[in-house]
């Protein structure tokens, strides 16, 4: 969602890894009102990226299913001591809350950074930026460039694809398919009109991609440079430093905690 | 006395609703379709011909205004039975040789019917109907589509809305990307069904010589609107505005106007090849 702020034009390697440090800081976290500190930094982030709440939402509201799920089973299969409340073979305990609230708010967290990130930066810098994250890897052989070609290509023909879907779906329809009715089975025999011309564009695509990029003299990634070149700048650096400084106080309390305190 | 079949009422229409990208694609439009004509939407890309003639056949329901069927029989006419409007109204999309799948022509042509559970003698009357109607031989019904040229592929595909027998039948720029002769061939079945059918055509098109040649009204679209509306002669006359509309001309009306300014003298412009020769034999003839 491009709003045009200063976080959407932040270097996508730095998101990328603030991420990463960020996804590792939440597993580290224990108490309950870090999770809530972090919570606020997302809200700032949102803030300053001018973004709508319910654009997170959207996001989110997937994965509320796996979310009061995985809630529900750790409340009632968390061991404790301390019992709040039994009924029979049920029985809800004070480490089975606070295990299953620390379950929830980390997936909650991860999925919120994460669309945060898919939300301010365009696919393309995105998978740019991987590249650039990954760039180490070439020393162990690793096809950095084959990779993140793959991976814009993959992300490039999503709406492509849905867009082909939705009018195939249409143009089935119009002639009295159903993509609705009836058991399952009955329902997967319905897709057949849906997926084979679906295979069949892919696959003419594929092959006119190929063609396209050959006969611009793709040559693989060796000696290939740049259209647009990133360097960070002092903002970009200065940027990560701030997030780095956010999570410094988690950092603290989670090593303070094994030096006795 | 015509029968209205389709009438859209200040129709609206506006994709991606309440996001930033909200983008309107059409606004009060009103149109009317009556039974045995054959309409042209002609306009410049983006004006909103596709998202109405989407609205035709109740894919796509209009963000504000109404659309009707009043001469279709579609049940309750408040909330119409998608299934049954979908068959009365055919749309045949851009590119619909896209939707062909089955292993030979004629299982993809019985398809339609297939799903509307008729029986195996009437769906092979139908298909064998609509094969004829549109000259498809035997030998082809038994071929793989992924055989044809693009050009029979796509006369499979009309066949395969066709066979549904619509009342309404909408098709999306059926010429875009077709050879000159396919799209002569193209023309000719179109003046086929209208002539054997009892069908309203109506057709998105940027070929403005069959819109021309085959139409009964053409609609010109501009911004979502409907910019212009009347039967192709007096479309035409209005050189001036289609230039401003960037839909272009005739080539015959252009050559006219061209013309005229060297003294040529027509008693209504000419919109067709023929009109022009006579046209241009009757000022020497003088």
């Amino acid at each position: 969602m491009p709003t045009g702020s200063f976080i959407h034009k932040a270097s996508p390697k730095l998101k990328i890894i603030s991420l990463f440090i960020l996804t590792i800081c939440i597993f580290m976290i224990k108490s309950f009102w870090l999770y809530f500190y972090l919570l606020g930094f997302c809200w700032i982030i949102l803030r300053f990226a001018r973004l709508k709440a319910q654009f997170l939402w959207r996001g989110l509201k997937p994965l509320i299913f796996l979310f009061l799920i995985t809630f529900v089973l750790n409340i009632l299969f968390t061991e404790g001591t301390n019992v709040i409340w039994q009924f029979g073979i049920i029985t809800i305990t004070e480490e089975g809350l606070s295990q299953a609230f620390v379950f929830f708010m980390r997936v909650m967290l991860l999925v919120i950074f994460s669309t945060l990130l898919t939300l301010t930066t365009s696919p393309i810098e995105l998978s740019d930026g991987i590249e650039e994250c990954l760039r180490p890897l070439k020393y162990f052989k690793f096809p950095v460039h084959e990779f993140s070609l793959m991976l814009t290509i993959a992300l490039r023909f999503i709406p492509t694809l849905v867009s082909e879907v939705d009018k195939i779906k249409r143009a089935q329809e119009a002639r009295g398919a159903n993509f609705s009715d009836g058991n399952i089975f009955k329902k997967l025999s319905n897709f057949i009109p849906l997926l084979i011309p679906l295979f069949i564009m892919s696959f003419k695509r594929a092959d006119e991609l190929a063609v396209a990029m050959e006969s611009r003299c793709y040559a693989g990634g060796a000696g290939r440079t740049k259209y647009k070149r990133r360097h960070e700048s002092f903002y970009d650096y200065l940027m990560f430093v701030i997030v780095l400084a956010v999570i410094f106080p988690v950092l603290v309390i989670y090593f303070k905690s094994f030096s006795g305190f | 006395m015509k029968k209205t079949l389709i009438e859209l009422n200040k129709a609206c229409f506006v994709y991606n609703q309440g996001l930033p990208t909200e983008c309107a694609a059409l606004t009060d439009v009103d149109f009317k379709i009556n039974s045995g004509d054959i309409i042209s939407l002609i306009g410049h890309t983006g004006s909103g011909k596709s998202t109405l003639v989407q609205l035709l056949n109740g894919q796509r329901r209009p963000s504000s205004g109404t659309v009707s069927w009043p001469g279709l029989d579609i049940g309750n006419a408040k909330k119409p039975d998608m299934k049954k409007l979908c068959t009365q109204v055919g749309m045949v999309f851009q590119y619909p040789e896209d939707q062909v799948f089955e292993e030979t022509v004629y299982e993809d042509i019985a398809f339609g019917p297939e799903q509307l559970g008729k029986k195996p003698e009437e769906i092979e009357r139908q298909v064998l109907k609509v094969a004829e109607l549109m000259k498809i031989t035997r030998e082809t019904l038994n071929k793989s589509p992924f055989e044809l040229s693009g050009g029979n592929l796509r006369k499979i595909a009309i066949a395969g809305v066709l066979v549904m027998e619509p009342k309404v039948l909408v098709l999306d720029e059926p010429m875009a990307g077709l050879d000159p002769t396919s799209c002569e061939n193209f023309a000719h079945l179109m003046n086929d069904l209208k002539s054997n059918l009892d069908i309203s055509i109506i057709m998105v098109s940027h070929n403005l010589e069959y819109a021309a040649e085959l139409s009964d009204y053409i609609y010109c679209m501009e911004n979502g609107r409907i910019a212009m509306a009347g039967t192709p002669r007096e479309i035409f006359s209005n050189a001036e505005k289609l230039i401003e509309m960037q839909t272009g001309t005739v080539p015959s009306a252009a050559c006219a106007h061209k013309l005229m300014k060297h003294g040529f003298k027509f008693q209504d412009i000419p919109i067709t090849l023929d009109e022009l020769v006579r046209g241009i034999v009757l000022n020497y003839a003088k």
